[in-house]
């Protein structure tokens, strides 16, 4: 089948097994690739009420079927487990190399099972896999392991690795590659430490092919300069996602001191252009035309980015004002394999403990040297690393505040205020993995564009068609910064695989997509009651900025969610109907 | 005309050896590139570098079969006179000359004056200058 | 005299005294944003949030003496 390399490895850790098998070309037309291929073989193979830190959890290495092609931003790989935060759905993905080496390799999958009895890294050569002993990188950070690990087989293989992070099983620790690119969200790299697998390292020399390639190229060329290459995408190169600093300052959705404030008074601090004026260098991913990466560099801290949801929050967020520490904390969690948004969140919802004397942390807003030194408290579980580990949702039922523990499902709010962009709680409170960002991203037109920010009407029809746009995007993998349509996404598709694929037949695959992720976890119990949001975005007004005074009141919430799910076909308890998982081919 | 690569412009995402090998090969693979770029961060700095044919016409003078030829300004190569020594790639000084998968040697041709590297650049990497 | 800062690719429309992405207007009477924006001109499908003041604008927004105005482009994905 054109795109696709028709090959899975599985890789067994209990027994050392390494095999490979057809990929299942049925899934693949209903869900893709990335996201949505990995999601299906996730919902089949691994079923309900399995601990996700078990041997019985699958962590998935998902390649989609423009990777590896002509086709710009499709670099990505995608990473899909059951989540260790809540038990339910996990999808995240990483830029970098790694994803177009393991096509390249032959896969368009890497399925990892099981758990070693002692640590492992599985290397990859084209056909030849197997798995070495990893006693000599554990314990070692995400940089010094892809460093000693290139030095081994060389600077062009593709490293994917955890750090102590993800070895102790902090639920926020995630996978690193190519050095400063990270699958952040969610806790996957805790998965892989739970298997006690420290990294893939592979190298492909192979080919992909296209039905046609010259037609590919035809019809991507004119994508590429007329679409991609635009004033509307160039951002990504320019700036990056800094920019979103002073659009969410502008529009007062800034996160500040732990979401009590929407605007920053010191934002010029940590607006693009303080990260522009320390960078060194612009980095893309394989296959990537825009190249957002800024490689910055103050003093000894070097990181690509920091990226806007670093800047907020772990930046406005915890009260810091100096971009120089932002960066050294953004670079302390590289190297030590956390999330910086679960980090960043985790540790402003501390220091509100702290400074309104419910619990003291030892930590305050504003405090910068003591929170650069975190990351490696966090990662190693140490003193008070060792309970910030535990992420906002269980460090308040631990300690009272549950109100400004400032997540959904246990997942940190990433840094869009809802009660500044009504339609982005709705997006948080139904991303299947909770709070998350790249579900849907309503922001750009409620907030920074010409809509509303303060009314429900619309908003759940709009979050309801960006998921199923993200949902498909993300399963043929192609990035978040490329603005395209259907219509050019159905293109490229169609030349790629030599038949006729429809704008409408993918909308469909991405509705299809986030519905099977919805059936996995109400499978695993999840209803109506779980779709919620911290009572601070309903109760405590934003003090500052264009949206003071603002909440988003519990009663318009709760009509929008039930609007969202009448639409979806979706009882009112979120359970999709036996018509639409008919309608969809999920029955 | 000669391709000229700026290495403080380039972001390391190889389309242009996506482009040449589809062009050229049909499919899409970076090692049957007529071009190599490597973007890394090594010793924590982001180090950028390409090999590229820059038409020395050491391997036209190696080849004893005048299976490599410049003519007109450009390399050609024609297959039928090939005996497959590997002299040329012995002879290419910047090693960008390699054997492809059938161990003929992948000829940067320049694209008949119009380089699809060139066209896929994204930020002026890859740039077409006059030579002499 | 107002001063129009273009944000990100923006910027490439816009030079006032050497320095990118800036673009200086007078402040006749009842000017917009939207007729600066097309005085330059800059495409107006890619432009996203107008700021003035600091404070979220639009294409509708009256200017006067001393506004100081920030162009962003549209962007997608955070």
């Amino acid at each position: 089948m054109a795109g696709y390399q028709d090959l899975v490895l599985r890789v067994n850790l209990t027994t050392g097994k390494v095999a490979t098998e057809s990929l299942n070309k049925e899934w693949a037309r209903d869900f893709l690739g990335g996201k949505g291929l990995g999601i299906k073989y996730l919902y089949e193979e691994v079923g309900p009420g399995v601990e996700a830190l078990s041997p019985e959890n699958k962590l998935i290495f998902m390649t989609g079927p423009f990777t590896g092609t002509i086709v710009p931003c499709s670099g990505k790989l995608g990473i899909i487990t059951k989540s260790p935060l809540n038990g339910y759905i996990l999808d995240c993905s990483i830029g970098g190399s790694a994803a177009v080496e393991i096509k390249r390799a032959g896969y368009d999958a890497v399925i990892v099972e099981g758990k070693s009895d002692y640590p492992v890294y599985l290397l990859i050569e084209d056909g030849q896999v197997e798995l070495k002993e990893a006693g000599d990188y554990w314990g070692l950070c995400c940089h010094d392991t892809e460093e000693k690990l290139k030095k081994v087989y060389g600077d062009d293989y593709s490293v994917l690795s955890i750090g102590p992070a993800g070895e102790n099983l902090v639920a926020y620790a995630c996978i690193t590659s190519d050095l400063y690119r990270q699958a952040g969200r969610g806790g996957v790299g805790a998965v892989m430490g739970s298997k006690m697998l420290k990294a893939v390292v592979v190298k492909g020399t192979g080919a992909v092919r296209a039905a046609d390639a010259k037609k590919l190229m035809d019809v991507t060329y004119n994508a590429y300069k007329n679409d991609l290459l635009t004033d509307t995408n160039l951002w990504a190169y320019t700036d990056g996602t800094p920019m979103i600093v002073e659009l969410s300052q502008t529009t007062g959705i800034l996160p500040t001191r732990n979401f009590q404030q929407g605007t920053f008074d010191q934002f010029a601090n940590i607006k693009s252009e303080a990260v522009a004026a320390a960078r060194e260098a612009k980095k893309g991913c394989v296959s990537c035309g825009l190249g957002c990466g800024n490689f910055t560099r103050v003093g000894e801290a070097v990181v690509e980015g920091p990226e806007y949801e670093t800047l907020s929050i772990a930046g406005s967020n915890c009260g810091i004002n100096d971009l120089g520490a932002i960066v050294k904390f953004n670079a302390n969690c590289d190297a030590f394999g956390l999330d910086t948004i679960s980090a960043g969140g985790t540790i402003a919802f501390a220091m509100e403990m702290t400074e309104k004397g419910i619990y003291d942390f030892g930590i305050r807003f504003g405090d910068a040297d003591k929170y650069v030194e975190l990351p490696e408290l966090i990662a190693k579980r140490e003193g008070l690393g060792a309970e910030l580990a535990l992420g906002a949702k269980k460090l308040a039922e631990k300690y009272g505040g549950i109100e400004f523990a400032m997540q959904v499902k246990g997942l940190e709010f990433p840094g869009y205020d809802p009660r500044g962009a009504w339609g982005m709680g709705l997006a948080y409170a139904t991303a299947p993995r909770g709070a998350c960002h790249m579900s849907a991203w309503p922001v750009a037109d409620e907030a920074y564009g010409e809509g509303n920010p303060f009314t429900i009407e619309g908003k759940a029809e709009m979050v309801k068609d960006l998921q199923h746009y993200n949902a498909a995007k993300f399963s043929l993998i192609l990035c978040d910064f490329w603005a395209l349509s259907f219509d050019i996404m159905a293109e490229m598709l169609s030349a790629l695989l030599g038949e006729e694929v429809t704008a409408q037949s993918l909308e469909q695959a991405g509705e299809r997509i986030f519905n099977l992720a919805r059936l996995f976890n109400t499978r695993e119990g999840l209803s109506a009651k779980d779709d919620v949001l911290p009572a601070r975005i309903h109760r405590h007004p934003l003090a500052t900025g264009s949206t003071e005074g603002k909440t988003l009141p519990e009663e318009e919430f709760i009509k929008m969610l039930l609007e969202y799910y009448s639409i979806r076909g979706w009882d009112n308890n979120g359970v999709p109907s036996g018509e639409k998982l008919q309608e969809l081919g999920l029955r | 005309m000669q391709i000229k690569y700026l290495p403080e412009k380039c972001i390391g995402c190889r389309l242009c050896e996506m482009a040449c090998s589809g062009v050229k090969e049909g499919v899409f693979n970076p090692s049957l590139a007529r071009l190599q770029v490597a973007s890394r961060y090594k010793a924590y700095k982001l180090v950028n570098e390409a090999k590229i044919c820059d038409s020395c016409q050491s391997c036209v003078r190696a080849c004893s079969t005048g299976a490599i030829k410049f003519e007109e300004g450009r390399l050609v190569f024609v297959k039928d006179d090939c005996v497959k020594c590997g002299a040329c790639f012995e002879a290419c000084p910047t090693g960008v000359l390699r054997p492809g998968g059938d161990e003929f040697p992948l000829l940067c041709d320049g694209c008949q004056g119009d380089p699809y590297c060139v066209k896929w650049c994204p930020h002026g990497a890859l740039i077409l200058e006059e030579v002499g | 005299m107002i001063i129009i800062e273009l944000r990100g690719p923006l910027a490439r429309y816009g030079c006032e005294h050497g320095e990118k992405g800036r673009i200086e207007a007078k402040a006749d009477n009842g000017v917009t944003v939207r007729q600066i924006l097309n005085q330059v001109p800059i495409p107006l499908q890619h432009v996203g949030l107008i700021v003035v003041n600091g404070k979220k604008g639009s294409l509708q927004t009256m200017l006067s003496e001393g506004d100081s105005v920030v162009i962003f482009p549209v962007v997608a994905g955070g």
